[in-house]
Formats: C-alpha cells, sequence, structure tokens
C-alpha cells in the first residue's frame, strides 16, 4: 500500500528552530522596548532643556528692555559714554553676545528635536517591519500547517482499513512524525501571533510620539527662525540700546511654540512611565507561555493528532473567511 | 518681523557653489575668517551633502548673504555631535524617502566631525613674542548683523616681560588667556569704525595697540538679489562678492583707500595711518561690466 505523499515545507519545524526564533523575538522585543525607552527619554530631556534655553532668552529680552528704560530714564548717556574706566567696559556684557549664545542653544536644542523626530520615524518604519515579518511567519506557518494536517487525516483514514502490521508501525511512525511537524508549526504561528499586539501597540505609540514631535518642531522651527532674524537684525542695535520691540515679539512668539512641546513632553512621559513597561510585561507573558522546549515530547497519541489535525483546518479555514470579511 | 529672502530650491546647489566659488577666487588671507571654514560651512548648507536637513536656504536681502538662521542650523548640528549610522534595510524597503534622509544625516555628520565652521561670535588669542617684547594677537570672528562673515584682528605690544597686557594675560609658559569680557567688548562695537574701535581698545590696553585689522567678506550681489540703487542693469545680471579688508596700525605707511564703494572716510589719531581694501570677485562674464561701471582702478578677481 502506499502512503500519502510527504509534505515538502519551505522551512522544515525543528525544536532548535522554534527555539532559536522565540529568542530572537523575545530579544528584538526587548531591544525595541529599550530603544523606544531611550527615545522617550530623550524627548523628555529635550524638553527640559528647551524650556530652560528659552527661560535664559526671555530673561536676556527682559534685560534688554530693562535697558531701554533706564535709557529712558537717562541712563544711556552714562552707558554709552565713551569709555573711560577699562573694568566697566569688560566686565559689562553685550546684549549682542549673550542673545546670540541663547539663541545658538535653543537652535541647538530644535535641532536636537527635529533629529528626535527622524530617529522616531525611523523607529516606527522598522517596527512596522518587525509587524511584517511577523505577518509573514505566521502566515507560512499557517499555511504549511494546513498542508501537515492534510496529510495527517490521510493518515488517519488509511489507519482505519486493514492493512499489515508493518504497513501500520509505519503509519504510526509518519502520524507521530506529522504530529511533532504540526504542532512547531502551530507553535510558530502562535508565537508570531502573540507577539503582534505589543509590536503593533509599540510602532503606534512611536508613530504617535513621532507625529507630535514632527507637528512641534514645525511650529517651533518657524519661530525659532524669526527670532534669529530678529536677534541678528537687533541684537547690534540693543547694544546701543535701541528698538526692543520686535524682539520681545519674536521671543513671545518663540515662548508661544515652545508651549505646544507640553503634549509631547506629557506623551513621553506617560510611554515612560506606563507604556513600556506594559509592553515589556506582556512581551514576556508571550514568551513564557511559549516556552516549548519545556514542554517535553509525549507520546502519540492517534485521537488527540486527529482532533489538532482538524482544529488546525478550522483555524485555517476561519482565518480565510476573516480575511474575506475584512 | 524682518525680512529674509528664500531661494528656491533648484537654485540653492548653484547659489551656493557660486558663493564657494567666490571665496576661493578672493582667497582671503589671515586677516579674514578662515577660508576653510567657509567652505566646509558653505558646503554643509548644500543640499547635494545634506539634502534638505537644514532647509530652509534664507539669505539676507539687503546683502545676499546666508541668514543667521540658516547658518546656525549647521553649526547648531556640529553641536549636537550626532555620528553617521548605517540606514537599515527595513527603512530602504518600507520608506525610501526617509533612508535618503537619514543617509543625508550620516553624511552631514562625517563632514561636520571633519571640518571646522564659522562661529556667530568667537574670541582667540595668540602670543606671538616673549623675547624683546612681549607680542600677542586676538581674533575675533562674527557673523555681522548683515550676514557677512567678519574677522577683527588686533595686535598688542609691551616691553618684555610685561605679563599684564591688559586685554589679554601672557602666562610664564608663552601661553595666553584671554580677559572675560573682552569677547562682548567687540560684541558691543561691531559697528564701530575701525579708527573708533582702534581708539577704545588703546583705552582698554596697558600695552600698544600695533595693529587693528578688520576684514568682511560679503555681500554677495547675485541675479535677483540685493538691488544697488546705482548699480547698472549688467552688473545686477552678474554675481559679485566683495572682500573688504581695512587695516590701521605700525605697519601702515600712509593713509590709502581703494574702495569704490565708500562714501564716508573717517579720519585716523595723528601718526596712524590706514588702509582700506575693496576686492570683488566677480563672476567671469560680468567683469567687464563691473570695471565699466567701477572704474579701471578696481581689483578684480574673475571666476567662473
Amino acid at each position: 500500500m502506499e502512503l500519502p505523499k510527504p509534505v515538502r515545507l519551505r522551512r522544515e519545524p525543528t525544536v532548535a528552530a522554534f527555539e532559536e526564533r522565540r529568542l530572537v523575538l523575545r530579544e528584538r522585543g526587548l531591544s525595541s522596548v529599550h530603544r523606544v525607552q531611550e527615545l522617550s527619554e530623550a524627548q523628555l530631556d529635550l524638553g527640559t532643556s528647551l524650556r530652560q534655553d528659552l527661560a535664559g532668552l526671555t530673561d536676556r529680552g527682559s534685560a534688554i528692555e530693562q535697558l531701554q528704560q533706564d535709557a529712558n530714564a537717562g541712563v544711556l548717556a552714562g552707558l554709552v559714554r565713551r569709555l573711560t574706566a577699562r573694568r566697566d567696559a569688560l566686565a559689562r556684557r553685550s546684549a549682542t553676545a549673550a542673545l546670540v549664545e541663547k539663541y545658538e542653544a535653543v537652535q541647538t536644542a530644535l535641532r536636537r528635536a527635529t533629529a528626535l523626530a527622524d530617529d522616531l520615524r525611523v523607529c516606527a518604519v522598522e517596527l512596522q517591519g518587525a509587524v511584517d515579518d511577523l505577518h509573514g511567519t505566521q502566515s507560512e506557518a499557517e499555511i504549511d500547517a494546513v498542508q501537515v494536517a492534510t496529510r495527517i487525516l490521510a493518515l488517519e483514514a488509511d489507519l482505519v482499513n486493514p492493512v499489515s502490521a508493518q504497513v501500520r508501525d509505519r503509519l504510526h511512525f509518519e502520524l507521530a512524525n506529522e504530529s511533532t511537524r504540526l504542532e512547531l508549526l502551530e507553535g510558530m504561528a502562535e508565537l508570531s501571533r502573540e507577539q503582534l499586539g505589543p509590536a503593533r501597540r509599540l510602532r503606534d505609540t512611536v508613530q504617535r510620539l513621532h507625529a507630535q514631535t514632527a507637528k512641534y518642531v514645525l511650529n517651533a522651527a518657524g519661530t525659532v527662525n524669526e527670532a534669529g532674524r530678529s536677534i541678528q537684525a537687533l541684537g547690534v542695535a540693543a547694544d546701543a540700546p535701541l528698538v526692543v520691540l520686535e524682539l520681545q515679539q519674536a521671543l513671545a512668539a518663540l515662548n508661544a511654540s515652545m508651549a505646544g512641546g507640553d503634549d509631547v513632553m506629557e506623551l513621553a512621559q506617560d510611554l515612560v512611565a506606563n507604556v513600556l513597561p506594559d509592553l515589556d510585561a506582556q512581551l514576556s507573558a508571550a514568551d513564557e507561555t511559549r516556552r516549548w522546549v519545556d514542554k517535553g515530547a509525549g507520546g502519540l497519541n492517534v485521537a488527540q493528532t486527529k482532533l489538532q489535525a482538524e482544529r488546525a483546518l478550522r483555524r485555517a479555514a476561519r482565518a480565510e473567511v476573516d480575511a474575506l470579511g475584512s | 518681523m524682518t525680512s529674509v529672502s528664500r531661494l528656491p530650491s533648484e537654485r540653492v546647489v548653484p547659489w551656493l557653489r557660486a558663493l564657494s566659488a567666490g571665496v576661493r577666487a578672493i582667497a582671503p588671507h589671515n586677516d579674514f575668517v578662515s577660508m576653510h571654514a567657509v567652505l566646509a560651512h558653505v558646503e554643509a548648507l548644500s543640499p547635494s551633502l545634506s539634502a534638505d536637513l537644514l532647509a530652509p536656504a534664507e539669505v539676507d536681502p539687503d546683502s545676499g548673504m546666508p541668514s543667521l538662521a540658516w547658518m546656525t542650523r549647521a553649526t547648531a548640528e556640529q553641536m549636537l555631535g550626532r555620528r553617521a549610522e548605517p540606514v537599515s534595510d527595513t527603512v530602504h524597503r518600507l520608506d525610501p524617502e526617509l533612508a535618503a534622509r537619514m543617509e543625508a544625516r550620516s553624511r552631514l555628520a562625517t563632514h561636520l566631525a571633519t571640518h571646522e565652521l564659522l562661529p556667530v561670535l568667537r574670541l582667540t588669542g595668540r602670543v606671538r613674542r616673549v623675547d624683546q617684547s612681549t607680542s600677542a594677537f586676538v581674533v575675533f570672528d562674527h557673523i555681522d548683523p548683515a550676514g557677512r562673515w567678519v574677522r577683527t584682528r588686533v595686535e598688542l605690544t609691551a616691553p618684555a616681560g610685561t605679563r599684564d597686557l591688559g586685554l589679554v594675560q601672557v602666562e610664564p609658559n608663552a601661553r595666553i588667556v584671554v580677559q572675560s569680557g573682552l569677547r562682548d567688548v567687540f560684541a558691543r562695537h561691531i559697528l564701530t569704525s575701525l579708527p573708533s574701535l582702534h581708539v577704545a581698545l588703546q583705552g582698554l590696553t596697558m600695552a600698544r595697540v600695533t595693529r587693528v585689522s578688520r576684514a568682511s567678506l560679503g555681500p554677495f550681489w547675485y541675479p535677483g538679489g540685493p538691488q544697488v540703487t546705482v548699480m547698472p542693469a549688467a552688473v545686477a545680471k552678474t554675481l559679485v562678492l566683495h572682500a573688504l579688508h581695512e587695516v590701521m596700525g605700525d605697519d601702515v605707511a600712509r593713509t590709502v583707500t581703494n574702495d569704490p564703494l565708500a562714501s564716508v572716510t573717517v579720519a585716523t589719531a595723528v601718526g596712524v595711518h590706514r588702509t582700506r581694501l575693496r576686492r570683488l570677485a566677480v563672476f567671469r562674464p560680468g567683469v567687464d561690466a563691473v570695471r565699466e561701471w567701477l572704474g579701471s582702478d578696481v581689483l578684480i578677481h574673475p571666476f567662473g
């Protein structure tokens, strides 16, 4: 009697391959969470330094305003008098130098935010790549499982017929083999399925953080540039000192745009405090439930193997229906 | 609010290339800001290196020089000190546009890690000699309100053994310590004329100010750029980068001005002479038009 033909799979499922895949996914999950944590913390640091730099810049603006008031009160004459006392001259700060210094600090913070937005986008794309990979592995394992399940049912059917002892032995042997293959394939699909949720959530979170950071950078960039133009044009005048209104306006606009950073900071804070530990726990839980190698291989149970094969076929059929409906 | 001109994206690369060519044609000496820093800065701004990372390309409408905001974006990137990082295959496959941007980031990071850029404000100093006399100089580099790149250089000389030169201290190992606050003095005098600056600095130092120079690169005229009311149409159609060099001190034997565009003459102290020299880097096809407009004495360095 001729046995049902063996199924040739693209990748033969083995315990070693399964364990390797499990470790890869675990490591990738952890490293993603770690990376996102780094990015979120960078975002938090950035928010804090921006606040401080901006406060410094605003202080400078106030100092210039004070200078203007002093000038109106007649102190200007003293300020612009020819340099006579060396110590006084060297001790007097230049409004231009101070403003440029602060402006450079704000500009650097903005560049850091821009770079962070790019890093977040890269992270989101790489997480999407991981999600694609999980879908791919799941789908491949499910297709293979259907083929193996079909063969199991065919072998089961042969076992019902009267056959020689040798053929029966052969059928038992084949069934045991296919049962393990099916179990490994199902395990592989399950592993991907369980990792999909956290990976998708992490991707969505990073995407949200990127969108908010990018929006914030866009808003801030215009006003920072405008402040730069004003400082360039008025910084020197401020040393005279002259007009400060325009500079004050630029600083006020800058202040307003930096306030938009609060949303991003809140999101980053939430990410670090709640979302990431939660995702980490989910990844660990998913990993623990699938420790296949710890289960150990049991003896062949024909009834169980049949049930398992039928379950695999039913799941595949359901997935097909779901796919049609979506 | 202060206005700037924004260069159309397709013009940015040729515009920066022309600016670099103009700087090379001028071949600025040590009284000017470092040519290497200028060229490296301009290259960093170019989309051919950094794509749109440092955009928008903004120009001061009066001088035609890159705006402070545009210039400081490169400086700020350098201060971040990012490292060049390879872009993953996943990013290349899923988002080629992002991959191109990240590759530009890597190119820019490598460039910035290996080149000096123009500072917005920087003061440095060096000792020249400490034998028969003590001699030192300080250099103040800055980007002025019109976007010109300016270097002010001051040389001081005092009798042998003098350590305190007022603006700087010379340490026994011939190292120099610049007085804190001196940078602010220079910053406050960005617009002060050279003779007045000479007087002001002399009042601050125990040494003798033997030489003061101020050299600037800019303005940069280009078609559609800054308009000088008296400029003939043929000149408005070409590219002109200005280099202005003023120097006064012991080594200047007589007062000479070779600046066809100078409108004001400033008196110097008795016995102190001053030279003022303007050179122009002109895009070769426009050389005759510029010479016809400004006269045959104008110093022109053709480029292109």
